[in-house]
C-alpha cells in the first residue's frame, strides 16, 4: 500500500465509512446546512408572511407541514428555524470549545496551583444545574439570540477542559515533548505545536456531541419563550405555539417536534461515529 | 586544569511519595549520590536493571529535571549556575535519543518538520537552506529524500530511531544521551543503529552516555562502564577490566545473564533471587544484600559499603570483593 501524507485523513474515511449509522448522521448533518443555507430559494413562502384566509390548514402539496394559527407555512418556518438552531448551536460550542481548550492547555500543562484553581473553578460551574443557570441569568437579560449563544458557550465549557487537561496530562510526559524540551523550545511552540495537534481529537467528538447539546437546550429555551422571540422561527417556539392547538392540528407540534429530534440524533450519531473511529488511535 | 566534557557530583533526586490522602509522605531515592565521568571523544555506558534509576540520569543530566542534591557540570560549570542563554546553548551541545521509538516523534508533524525543528528553534537555518540541510542530516542517518513529507507512523522501529538520530544531531551537539536507544528494537536492527552511532561518533566526534539494561549492548559500544543498582554506582572501570576482573556480585549476575554463543561451554549461570528492592524502603547496609548470593550478615546488612577505587581505575561498592574476586 502506497502511503501518502494524507494518510490520516484516508484512514479515517475509511474506518468512519463502515459505521452506517454514523455515516447517516453526517449526510443529515450535510443536508441540514444546505437547507438552512439555501431556505430562501427552497420555499416559494415566507416564514413570517401572515395569511387570514389559510389558518391552521393540515399538510397538502402546497403546504407540505401544513400552516399556523396566523397561515404562515409551518415548512418554511421549520427550514428557516433550522438555521437559527444550527447557528446556536455551533456558536455556543465555538465559544465553550474555545475556552475549555484554553483553561485545558493551561491546566495541564503548567499545572500545580494554576490546575488546582482552574479545576476547583471547574467543579464550582459543574454543581450549578446548567439548564436553570442559564433560565435564571437569561431572565435578568433581554431576550436576544446572542445571549443566547453566549451563555451556553459559557455553561458549556467545563467537559472540554476536563478532557483537554486529560491528554494534555498525558502527551505531555511523552518523549516527543521531552524532545522539543530538550532541544530548548519555548512553552509556546510546546503546547502549540506538540501537545495541542495532538489533544484535538476528543474534543472535536465532545464539540459535536455539544453542538447537538447545544441545539437542545436553545430549543428549549425558545419553548419556555425566553430564547428566540417570536416572530423570529425557532424550531422551540413554533412547537410552544403548537401545544394550544394540539387537540387538532397536530403538524404544528409534531414537525418542529421531529426537525429537533432528527438533527440532535444525527449530531450524537456523528460525533459518536467520530468517537469509534478515532479509537483504537489512528496510525497504530 | 582541563574540564571533563560532563561530570555529575553526588547526584541525588528524591521524589515525593505518598501513599494515600493520610498516608505518611515518603521519599523515593531515585538516583541516591552518583558520581559519572565522562571525557571527550569517549562513551560511557550506564548498565542497571529496569528502575535502578538509570532514566532519572539522564533527564537529570539534560537538566529536564532538577536534582534534589549535588550537581551536573558540564564544560566544568554546573547546570544550575548557567544563565538563560547559557543554558539555551547548553541544548545545543548535549542531545538525546530515546527508548521508545514510537513516543519520541510527534505524529502529526513530517519527518522533515521534525528534523528541521532543532535548526529553527536555534537559528541555524531556514527556508531552503534548512530543507538542504535536513536532506543532508537524512542521507547520514540512512534515510531516503522521498521520505522528507512522511509521517512518523509510515516507518518501521528501526527507521523511527534513525529519524530521532537525526533530530538529536541536527543542532551538532558534542554529547549525546542515548536512552536504552536499542532495546525497542529488533535484534538485527538492533545491530544497524549501533553500527549508525558508531560512525557518526567517529564523523562527528561525539561522545556518548549509553544508557542500556543489556550488557551486551553496553559491552560492545562503551569505552567505560558503570553499572547501578537501586540509585547507586556499585562498580565503575574501563570496560576491559571490569568485564575481566569483575569486582562486584551484581555485575557478576549482570555478566552471567549474557547469553554465550557456545552453549556446550558449561557456564555458571547466577539467578538473583527475588525482585529488585523498592527504592522507597531501600534495604539498610548494602544496598545489594537481599539478593547477594555471598552475602555474609552483619557487615553487609548494616553497613554500606563506600564505592572505593580497588585497583588503578576501577571503582567498587563491595566489602568483600578484594576476597570475592580475585
Amino acid at each position: 500500500m502506497r502511503l501518502t501524507s494524507t494518510y490520516f485523513y484516508e484512514v479515517f474515511w475509511k474506518r468512519f465509512r463502515r459505521n452506517r449509522f454514523a455515516v447517516a448522521g453526517g449526510v443529515v448533518v450535510l443536508l441540514l446546512f444546505v437547507l438552512s443555507l439555501l431556505a430562501p430559494y427552497i420555499t416559494p413562502f415566507d416564514p413570517d408572511a401572515i395569511d387570514a384566509y389559510n389558518v391552521l390548514l393540515p399538510p397538502s402539496s402546497a403546504h407540505w407541514f401544513g400552516t399556523d394559527e396566523l397561515g404562515r407555512d409551518v415548512f418554511t418556518r421549520v427550514i428557516f428555524g433550522a438555521k437559527i438552531s444550527l447557528k446556536v448551536g455551533f456558536v455556543a460550542v465555538g465559544i465553550a470549545v474555545l475556552i475549555g481548550t484554553v483553561i485545558g492547555l493551561v491546566s495541564g500543562f503548567y499545572g500545580g496551583w494554576i490546575d488546582d484553581v482552574f479545576m476547583r473553578f471547574v467543579d464550582i460551574m459543574l454543581c450549578f444545574p446548567t439548564f436553570f443557570l442559564i433560565l435564571a441569568v437569561i431572565a435578568m437579560l433581554e431576550p436576544s439570540i446572542w445571549y443566547i449563544m453566549i451563555i451556553i458557550g459559557l455553561t458549556g465549557w467545563m467537559g472540554v477542559a476536563r478532557l483537554v487537561r486529560a491528554e494534555v496530562l498525558s502527551i505531555r510526559e511523552l518523549d516527543y515533548v521531552m524532545a522539543a524540551r530538550a532541544l530548548g523550545a519555548s512553552d509556546l511552540r510546546i503546547i502549540f505545536r506538540h501537545i495541542l495537534p495532538n489533544a484535538m481529537s476528543p474534543v472535536l467528538v465532545s464539540a459535536t456531541l455539544g453542538v447537538a447539546g447545544a441545539i437542545l437546550t436553545e430549543s428549549a429555551l425558545s419553548f419556555l419563550g425566553i430564547g428566540v422571540q417570536p416572530p423570529t422561527p425557532s424550531w422551540g417556539n413554533i412547537l410552544t405555539s403548537g401545544k394550544d392547538y394540539i387537540e387538532f392540528a397536530w403538524w404544528l407540534s409534531l414537525f418542529p417536534g421531529l426537525a429537533i429530534l432528527v438533527t440532535v440524533l444525527s449530531y450524537n450519531l456523528l460525533g459518536e461515529g467520530i468517537r469509534d473511529t478515532l479509537d483504537p488511535r489512528l496510525g497504530r | 586544569m582541563s574540564h571533563s566534557l560532563l561530570e555529575t557530583k553526588a547526584l541525588r533526586k528524591y521524589f515525593p511519595a505518598k501513599s494515600g490522602a493520610f498516608g505518611k509522605s515518603r521519599v523515593l531515592k531515585a538516583v541516591d549520590g552518583v558520581d559519572l565521568r565522562l571525557d571527550a571523544g569517549e562513551t560511557l555506558g550506564l548498565a542497571g536493571e529496569s528502575g535502578c534509576g538509570k532514566s532519572t540520569v539522564a533527564k537529570l543530566i539534560m537538566g529536564l529535571i532538577p536534582p534534589s542534591d549535588g550537581a551536573v557540570h558540564f564544560r566544568g560549570t554546573a547546570l544550575s549556575e548557567l544563565t538563560k542563554e547559557e543554558r539555551f546553548s547548553f541544548r545545543k551541545d548535549v542531545q538525546m535519543i530515546f527508548q521508545d521509538p514510537f513516543s519520541a516523534l510527534n505524529p502529526r508533524m513530517r519527518v522533515g518538520e521534525i528534523i528541521g525543528e532543532p535548526l529553527t528553534i536555534h537559528g541555524i537555518a531556514s527556508g531552503t537552506e534548512r530543507r538542504h540541510r535536513v536532506l543532508q542530516l537524512m542521507a547520514k542517518v540512512g534515510l531516503s529524500e522521498e521520505q522528507f513529507s512522511r509521517y512518523p507512523h509510515e516507518f518501521s522501529g528501526g527507521q523511527r530511531q534513525r529519524i530521532g538520530i537525526a533530530r538529536a544531531l541536527a543542532v551538532a551537539p558534542r554529547l549525546i544521551i542515548a536512552d536504552e536507544p536499542v532495546s525497542a528494537l529488533d535484534l538485527s536492527i538492533q545491530a544497524q543503529i549501533i553500527n549508525l552511532l558508531q560512525e557518526l561518533k567517529e564523523e562527528f566526534s561525539l561522545s556518548f552516555l549509553f544508557i542500556a539494561h543489556d550488557l551486551s549492548v553496553v559491552r560492545h559500544v562503551s569505552d567505560r562502564i558503570a553499572i547501578m543498582y537501586l540509585g547507586k554506582i556499585v562498580e565503575m572501570g574501563a570496560r576491559d577490566v571490569v568485564f575481566s576482573r569483575l569486582l562486584h556480585p551484581y555485575t557478576e549476575a549482570l555478566l552471567s545473564a549474557i547469553p554465550h554463543t557456545k552453549p556446550e561451554t558449561e557456564k555458571k549461570r547466577i539467578i538473583l533471587r527475588g525482585d529488585l528492592p523498592s527504592p522507597l524502603a531501600p534495604p539498610g547496609g548494602c544496598p545489594f544484600h537481599t539478593r547477594c548470593p555471598y552475602v555474609e550478615p552483619p557487615l553487609c546488612t548494616d553497613v554500606p559499603p563506600p564505592l572505593e577505587e580497588k585497583e588503578p581505575g576501577h571503582l567498587a561498592a563491595c566489602h568483600f570483593s578484594h576476597k570475592l574476586f580475585r
